[in-house]
């Protein structure tokens, strides 16, 4: 059943099927909109087949799925999906592999806002000797769901799990239950499936990653001093900002690389070996004996990757800097730091990485009228030329991007990721073509329509089929902006279940550290 | 009818029985994610700067993800990539070589430039987006406002807020304020003093008092 927003209209969908006059089972398909009834005109089922439906839901989209069997009646066949909205009509079915048919199917109510999210299941009958179908959607495609028993289910529910005071999102599957009978000593007993998502493991503890918004060493060092007080182990961004090339403006002039920090005017600017120092004291401030906490020795030793981060820009159009020069100087600059850092015996506690902070594009239609547009960010060929000159100078140093992955839903309905990004290719610059590539996503809102961690989930999947296979993320970046943000250990769990809840697996993978980032310089 | 409801129980209860019994087993063998019975959720320990160094934490344990990916390509420098794991090579620089100086440091004033201004943070601190900026200052502290509206509600203007130690950048942290009724994005118009006109998409102004964050009357 499905009430029209803004209307005293009610629909009630049904399905099921007939037999023709050439003895073939048809598929049939029904909706009554208050008093009337409208036959919903199913088109052809693949021919020479009997198709059946046995089951239906529709959501508060008014999207219908309907599931049944596609096959010999008094043979073999397969499990049938039809799908249907007020846009397209019926869409073009899919057969399910396994062997069998579908008999219900439940999904878990999304908000108008998560539309893009689904969380659908069914379950049916296997042909003799076969398994029990039991299938999943989780708005990318049909999965079958592995399961122990050789049986039939009849029925299916499914529930959804609250997960950060949001109990309207989803997180790539919640739990379900199916029912329906097995078969032992020849008696036929009651079944009862049930699947609940993994628990979540504790979040890891998490580093307190900055924005750099001074020029000042001594602030760095103090920085270092208040991460080894903190005992941080993990993943601790140093984000300078902005790449720019400080000669662009002179023809042939050879380039100044350099970045513009972070934060309120005034403009301050960094060139590459000031960061090095930067770096360079602030490692010197992680090893002061005398910043390191009371108490007695940790259990494991310390160690913290120290991500020397830039971004893909907003504001540097013509690539005068986010280009394959700049990387070249970055992995440069990432390597030196490490010989500083073997040069004074700290490589046993700290290694250098290079890093980006790799966004895809603000909303246009989000511009504040009368107020200026904020520009979109860079395309991916030139965020790839960076990274290609990283990899080249670097010295096999990871790389991280630390970046989020806007528009990588398709809410809202009609948008798309700016300027040539797709899935694939912010898989391809996180993870997919680099050896020492990993991204550390931000995971910084939880709200209706920004699902971050179901964004990178969808990433993630991108690269199935590709290179390196799914994203291994080393971690979860935060930010400490109190009214809006989630903590540290919300956005660690959010990515967790998202990546982890999927009941195929495909996406399992538990990320090891967590990190939240401050515009504090302490 | 009581006789029935207890049969049905029964039955239930053993097919669950026995589900329980075959299920886990099962499970254990084929990793099946079907499961008869939830799994305790352990509580995370918490964060606390007192038992950082009592406490075991999670990692540095081998990242399997690194695992996966070097299996896939291999090669003479693939551990490189083992979290937290320095090789020395080819030095870029003699060993024992300083770090290349930068100039004596001088402590550098903030002074930030008053009035309004750039959107531009170079970090988003909020999923939104700004039109422009306003710096004021009050006795020891800067006043910074950031106008704009929310990426997903374009009809939800707000301003974002903090202040700042003149002396050494301290900031208080942002904090923000939804306009007084939806009237579209926020847009910084004009400053009296401390008293921020301020535009909506629909054309509406109101006043905001940035010496107390506070929306006044217009």
């Amino acid at each position: 059943m499905y009430r029209p927003p803004a209307s005293n209209d009610v629909w009630v969908v049904a399905v099921g099927y007939y037999v023709n006059t050439s003895s073939s089972w048809r598929p049939l398909a029904a909706r009554w909109v208050n008093s009337g009834s409208n036959d919903l005109s199913l088109p052809p089922a693949p021919s020479g087949n009997d198709t059946l439906l046995f089951g239906v839901t529709i959501d508060s989209q008014a999207e219908i799925r309907a599931v049944g069997f596609n096959g010999s009646y008094t043979g073999t066949g397969n499990p049938f999906f039809e799908r249907w909205n007020s846009t397209s009509g019926w869409l073009t079915p899919y057969v399910g592999l396994d062997n069998g048919s579908l008999h219900a199917v439940a999904q878990v109510p999304t908000d108008p806002n998560t539309a893009w999210m689904k969380d659908i299941w069914a379950a049916g009958k296997g042909a003799s000797g076969s398994l029990s179908p039991v299938e999943h959607n989780d708005a990318i495609d049909w999965q079958p769901v592995s399961h122990p028993n050789s049986n039939s289910l009849y029925g299916i529910a499914v529930n959804s799990i609250v997960m950060g005071g949001e109990p309207t999102m989803s997180f790539s599957a919640s739990e379900a239950w199916a029912v329906g009978n097995y078969t032992s000593g020849g008696v036929q007993q009651t079944l009862v499936l049930h699947y609940t998502p993994p628990a979540v493991p504790g979040a890891p503890r998490y580093t307190i990653s900055n924005y750099v918004e001074t020029t000042d060493e001594t602030v760095l060092k103090q920085m270092g001093c208040n991460a080894q007080a903190r005992g941080e182990t993990g993943i601790h961004v140093l984000d300078f900002g902005a790449p720019r090339n400080w000669s662009a403006a002179t023809p042939n002039a050879t380039p100044t690389y350099g970045t513009q920090l972070t934060g309120p005017p005034p403009v301050k600017t960094v060139t590459i070996p000031k960061i090095e120092t930067m770096v360079a004291n602030f490692a010197d401030g992680l090893a002061i004996p005398t910043c390191a906490p009371s108490g007695p020795p940790p259990l494991q030793p310390r160690r913290l990757m120290v991500a020397i981060g830039t971004s893909n820009d907003i504001e540097d159009p013509p690539h005068n800097a986010l280009n394959y020069g700049h990387g070249i100087a970055w992995g440069t600059m990432v390597a030196q730091a490490n010989q500083y850092s073997i040069d004074q015996g700290y490589s046993d506690r700290i290694t250098f990485a290079g890093a980006m902070d790799i966004e895809q594009g603000s909303n246009p239609t989000a511009t504040p009228s009368g107020g200026t547009a904020t520009p979109v960010w860079g395309n991916p060929t030139p965020v790839t030329d960076w990274i290609n000159g990283y990899v080249a100078a670097s010295g096999g140093y990871d790389f991280y991007n630390f970046g989020s992955c806007d528009g990588c839903d398709p809410n809202p309905a009609g948008g798309a990721m700016a300027y040539g990004w797709t899935p694939a290719a912010v898989y391809n610059v996180s993870y997919g073509i680099y050896l020492h590539a990993y991204p550390l996503p931000e995971i910084y809102y939880f709200q209706p329509g920004s699902d971050l961690a179901e964004q990178w989930r969808r990433t993630s999947l991108a690269g199935a089929g590709m290179s390196f296979g799914i994203m291994k993320s080393h971690g979860v970046m935060t930010e400490d902006q109190p009214t809006t943000s989630n903590s540290p250990d919300q956005g660690w769990n959010q990515l967790w279940q998202a990546l982890n809840f999927d009941p195929t697996g495909r996406t399992a993978y538990d990320p090891p550290f967590s990190t939240q980032i401050t515009q504090k310089q302490k | 009818m009581l006789v029935l409801r207890t049969s049905l129980t029964v039955i239930l209860l053993c097919g669950t029985c026995l589900l329980l019994q075959s299920c886990g087993q099962q499970h254990a063998q084929m990793g099946s994610p079907l499961l008869a019975s939830p799994v305790p959720d352990p509580s995370p320990a918490p964060f606390s700067l007192d038992n950082l160094t009592a406490t075991p934490f999670l990692s540095p344990t081998p990242d399997p993800g690194v695992a996966a990916k070097l299996t896939a390509i291999g090669g003479p420098d693939a551990t490189m990539s083992a979290w937290g794991t320095v090789f020395a090579r080819t030095p870029t620089r003699p060993p024992g070589t300083p770090p290349p100086t930068a100039p004596p440091h001088t402590p550098e004033p903030l002074n930030r430039p008053l009035g309004i201004g750039s959107p531009s943070l170079g970090y988003r601190p909020c999923p939104c987006t700004f039109a422009n900026s306003w710096i004021g200052r009050l006795n020891d502290k800067y006043i910074l406002v950031w106008a704009g509206g929310w990426d997903r509600q374009p009809d939800h203007g707000f301003l974002m807020a903090e202040t700042e130690n003149v002396a050494d950048g301290e900031p208080s942290g942002w904090s923000f304020y939804d306009s007084p009724v939806r009237a579209g994005g926020l847009t910084i118009l004009s400053a009296n003093g401390l008293r921020l006109t301020i535009g909506a998409g629909n054309g509406q102004q109101f006043v905001f008092d940035a010496s107390t964050f506070t929306w006044a009357n217009p």
